[in-house]
């Protein structure tokens, strides 16, 4: 292997970002005769994603697919009763975050395969540390193990409350299970008096995966599509209301934690060749 | 009142560091940290194709009790939702990336990617 001088590889470094940053910036700034970013989608109305908001996404689809049109020229017709909060009722979804209503009702078959992405990811954690010699736990200072004593439980309530509230504030399953990820990290890192066994918290993944497909197929059973909402929605921004959004969200909290748990367990000590 | 031009093209100048980073850093564990900048400035990129002026967050709350006819009084929620996928996939992949440098430096004892291969095995 040939050493190239450093100056040298950061100068086409420069090079090449250079050329690439025009080519990305000048569209912005274009002044041709071509068609342009359009003005009008600075106003939701001029965007699809209007009806995310009015809850009104089947009846828009419906009305789209009868007149076989422009979308623009055909969406007069939908009706628009407007959603209220904490008045309506059994809206078409219950969530009053609209990036929930989105990610686990109209969109949740893509969430499906984002918690297979981050399954496989760290199923691919997991193969690499495979028979890698395990480090041995450091003694830790009192002051370290006595704030994981006295932080792990509040650390996780947050992490709890963080995925039982994912329909009304932001957050939900994916960041209140980084946030319980963070606990066990904290546990594993003070003491090696915790039993911590992996087995555990795969048992626990798995059976929230398993879960989570069932209910999309039971979805299947009583309605007419895959991950239909087939349970009350209950009114607009209560705690107890889109009761399927809510178990599915605690589920994916629940697996989250837990498969982040055995990533970071993983890269910290090992993985133990069974 | 934010021209959502400059968004994009600080986003755009955000992921022309990030690939600086990557063509010019030699630890492994630096070109990590270069790849996820890189992948802040698309999410940026996108959170910034959706966002509307003077509107605040989509979700209902006491203070924003419906949405506008009109609108005009949230920002679009479909990026966002986009971009929470992004984020999930980019821990994923972070953490393959650090676990691939873990192994490879109890293999090399470095994590100068110039100074790897030297071993008979390369």
């Amino acid at each position: 292997m040939r050493e190239t001088s450093f100056n040298t590889g950061k100068f086409f470094a420069l090079i090449i970002v250079a050329v690439l940053g025009i080519f990305m910036i000048s569209p912005f700034f274009d002044t041709g005769s071509g068609k342009k970013i359009s003005p009008r989608l600075e106003n939701l109305k001029d965007r699809v994603s209007l009806h995310y908001g009015l809850k009104n996404v089947n009846d828009a689809s419906k009305n789209i697919e009868e007149c076989q049109g422009d979308y623009y020229t055909c969406r007069e017709g939908v009706k628009c009763n407007n959603v209220i909060y904490k008045e309506t009722a059994d809206a078409e979804t219950g969530p009053a975050n609209l990036v929930t209503s989105i990610v686990l009702d109209y969109r949740a078959f893509d969430t499906l395969g984002e918690i297979t992405v981050l399954f496989i990811s760290i199923l691919g954690v997991a193969l690499l540390m495979t028979g890698f010699p395990a480090l041995p736990v450091k003694n830790e200072s009192m002051i370290q193990s006595a704030g994981a004593k006295f932080l792990v439980p509040i650390i996780m309530l947050v992490g709890i409350y963080i995925f039982l509230h994912g329909h009304l504030t932001p957050g939900g399953g994916f960041p209140g299970g980084a946030v319980i990820a963070t606990g066990f990290l904290l546990m594993f890192m003070t003491s090696g008096d915790y039993n911590f066994r992996s087995r555990r918290f795969k048992t626990v993944e798995t059976a929230a995966g398993t879960i989570i497909v069932a209910l999309a197929i039971a979805g299947l059973i009583f309605k007419d599509s895959f991950f239909a909402n087939f349970l009350p929605n209950g009114r607009l921004g209560d705690l107890f209301s889109s009761f399927l959004i809510v178990i599915i969200y605690s589920l994916i909290g629940i697996k989250v934690g837990s498969e982040l748990s055995v990533g970071l367990r993983n890269l910290y000590t090992g993985e133990k060749d069974d | 009142m934010i021209d959502n031009r400059l968004i994009y093209v600080m986003s755009l100048l955000l992921f022309l560091v990030g690939l600086y980073g990557v063509l010019t850093r030699k630890n492994i564990l630096k070109m990590l940290v270069a790849v996820s900048i890189m992948e802040t400035a698309a999410n940026i990129f996108l959170i910034g194709l959706g966002y509307i002026s003077n509107s605040s967050a989509p979700i209902l709350s006491e203070s924003l009790k419906q949405v506008n006819l009109l609108g005009s009084n949230i920002s679009d929620p479909l990026p966002h939702s986009l971009v929470l996928t992004a984020i999930v996939i980019g821990v994923g992949t972070t953490a393959l990336g650090i676990a691939i440098a873990v192994r490879l430096y109890s293999h090399y004892r470095t994590l100068n990617i110039n100074k790897m291969g030297d071993k008979d095995e390369l």
